[in-house]
């Protein structure tokens, strides 16, 4: 005698809620990734303004910078959470005679930076318009290194970028300058900061 | 008139009754054995303050790394074979994860989220959503479509079913995080074991969340929005353990008092009561789910 054992076979269709319960979970994890980028972008991309009446400017720096008025510029803020070299943005005005062309401008950069600091080379130089007014693109690189001889510290390639403004009897110097290896990474820091500028 | 009852004997043991392998023993097992370890370590390095030399610690770094994948293999694997009906497909979850996890979650956290650049410094409430939407959304995720795709309803005969191929992607998914502790830098063994076990513990808490709901999914008729709500809650744990446990782990700066020395201690302990805080309650809800279907079982005609 044979026996046959019959079991119910159980019914491998996905019922309704099953399948709308997958949806939902995926669309949960599409929404998470929306708001994740958005926090990113949010905290990233957040400045605060800073306004300089007697020398006329506006502008907005990333948050968590912090500013410094002293030394020879009228601005700098710098990334104090970096390790090694602190990114750093920064405006010098300097007075020039009418007869001062951009050129020379330049030369006299070249000139003072070749002496004081190690390394210094000029990349490129490019003229373009900010805000409708012609400004010169400068970009350079030098070592810099701890003044404290008791840090027993490498040196660092740094790169920076001048955008340099002549404005009736002055000259308007913004200046980006970052570790060379996190430049790139850094530099739409600077690009909404130049964005945002008003002189 | 002779009358003679029934002669009932008990079965020989568990296993006429249950044919499927346990699960919570073996996790308690794995999480304890690790915890021994850590304690171990900690306790050798903050009194005998050894030093060892980097090649040794290297060592030892990817030894311990290693160690919870091991030690799931032993209680996990090795024990599951022994059980009348095993499941077979432990090993694939935890090793699809762990790949998942390295192509998929690290660049994504690493490159794109870039978290390292904005949450350690942002204000609390910022960086529990930010943690939560970003880390835990992502792991919690990437473990629930490899158990959704690889094992849930076929491979679901009973609710500890879930607890079993959850705990499997955690263990999977907390080795790459392991290993990338191990490989990427020269910490103190005691610093690596802490880390480990913080991995560990949260992966497998958060796991037992989704554990919970993909078992109702297949057990139930629950809500549509119930697993992703347990998703939520993996993905919020994550969110709010990761900033607790480093704001209790490291010293704080303060102009009235000395600064202290790290309490790496006290991020093992926040992780040890979350994993158990998870753990006990979702054990009763399935005992409790799987008691309530036993009767209904019995009812039915």
């Amino acid at each position: 005698m044979t026996i046959i054992e019959v079991r119910s076979a159980e019914s491998t269709e996905l019922t309704q809620r099953q399948r709308w319960s997958h949806y939902f979970t995926l669309f949960y994890g599409v929404i998470a990734v929306v708001i994740a980028l958005n926090l990113r972008d949010s905290t990233l991309n957040a400045t605060r303004s800073y306004v300089d009446i007697q020398a006329g400017i506006r502008a907005a720096y990333p948050q968590t910078w912090i500013i410094d008025t002293g030394g020879a510029s009228i601005f700098r803020a710098r990334d104090m959470a970096v390790a090694g070299f602190k990114t750093t943005i920064q405006i010098a005005i300097r007075p020039i005679s009418l007869s001062t062309s951009t050129r020379n401008l330049i030369d006299i950069l070249t000139l003072t930076r070749a002496q004081t600091l190690a390394a210094y080379r000029v990349l490129s130089q490019t003229t373009f318009f900010l805000n409708e007014v012609e400004a010169t693109e400068l970009e350079y690189t030098y070592v810099s290194s701890d003044d404290n001889p008791f840090l027993a510290a490498v040196p660092i390639v740094v790169r920076g970028r001048d955008i340099l403004i002549t404005r009736g009897g002055q000259a308007i110097i913004v200046t980006f300058l970052a570790d060379a290896n996190t430049y790139e990474q850094n530099l739409p820091s600077f690009q909404r900061f130049l964005a945002d500028l008003e002189f | 008139m002779s009358y003679y009852r029934p002669r009932t004997s008990a079965p020989p043991d568990d296993e006429a009754i249950n044919p499927y392998g346990q699960v919570w023993l073996p996790i308690a097992a794995q999480i304890g054995i690790v915890l021994m370890i850590v304690i171990a370590i900690y306790l050798v390095f903050r009194f005998l303050t050894p030093t060892l030399p980097r090649t040794a610690i290297q060592v030892g770094d990817l030894i311990l790394a290693l160690t919870p994948f091991g030690l799931w293999l032993w209680f996990g694997v090795r024990r599951e074979r022994l059980a009348v009906q095993p499941r077979t497909r432990l090993l694939m979850v935890a090793i699809v994860t762990a790949l998942a996890a390295n192509a998929i979650a690290f660049p994504l956290i690493e490159r794109i989220y870039q978290v390292d650049r904005w949450l350690p410094l942002a204000p609390t409430l910022n960086r529990v959503l930010g943690y939560a939407f970003t880390i835990g959304v992502t792991q919690e995720l990437i473990k629930y479509v490899v158990i959704r795709y690889a094992v849930w309803r076929e491979h679901f005969r009973t609710r500890a079913d879930a607890i079993a191929y959850g705990v499997a992607s955690a263990v999977g998914y907390a080795t790459v995080l392991n290993l990338q502790i191990a490989l990427t830098g020269d910490a103190n063994l005691d610093i690596v074991a802490i880390r480990i076990f913080d991995n560990l513990a949260l992966n497998i808490a958060a796991s037992i969340l989704i554990a919970f709901g993909t078992a109702e999914m297949r057990f139930e008729r629950p809500s549509p929005f119930l697993m992703p709500l347990m998703l939520a809650l993996g993905a919020f744990l994550t969110g709010v353990v990761i900033p607790l446990r480093t704001g209790l782990t490291n010293s704080t700066f303060s102009a009235q008092t000395a600064i202290n020395a790290p309490s790496l201690i006290f991020g093992t302990a926040v992780s040890l009561i979350v994993l158990v805080a998870i753990a006990f309650p979702m054990a009763l809800l399935f005992a409790t789910a799987d008691r309530r279907q036993r009767e209904a079982a019995a009812r039915a005609p």
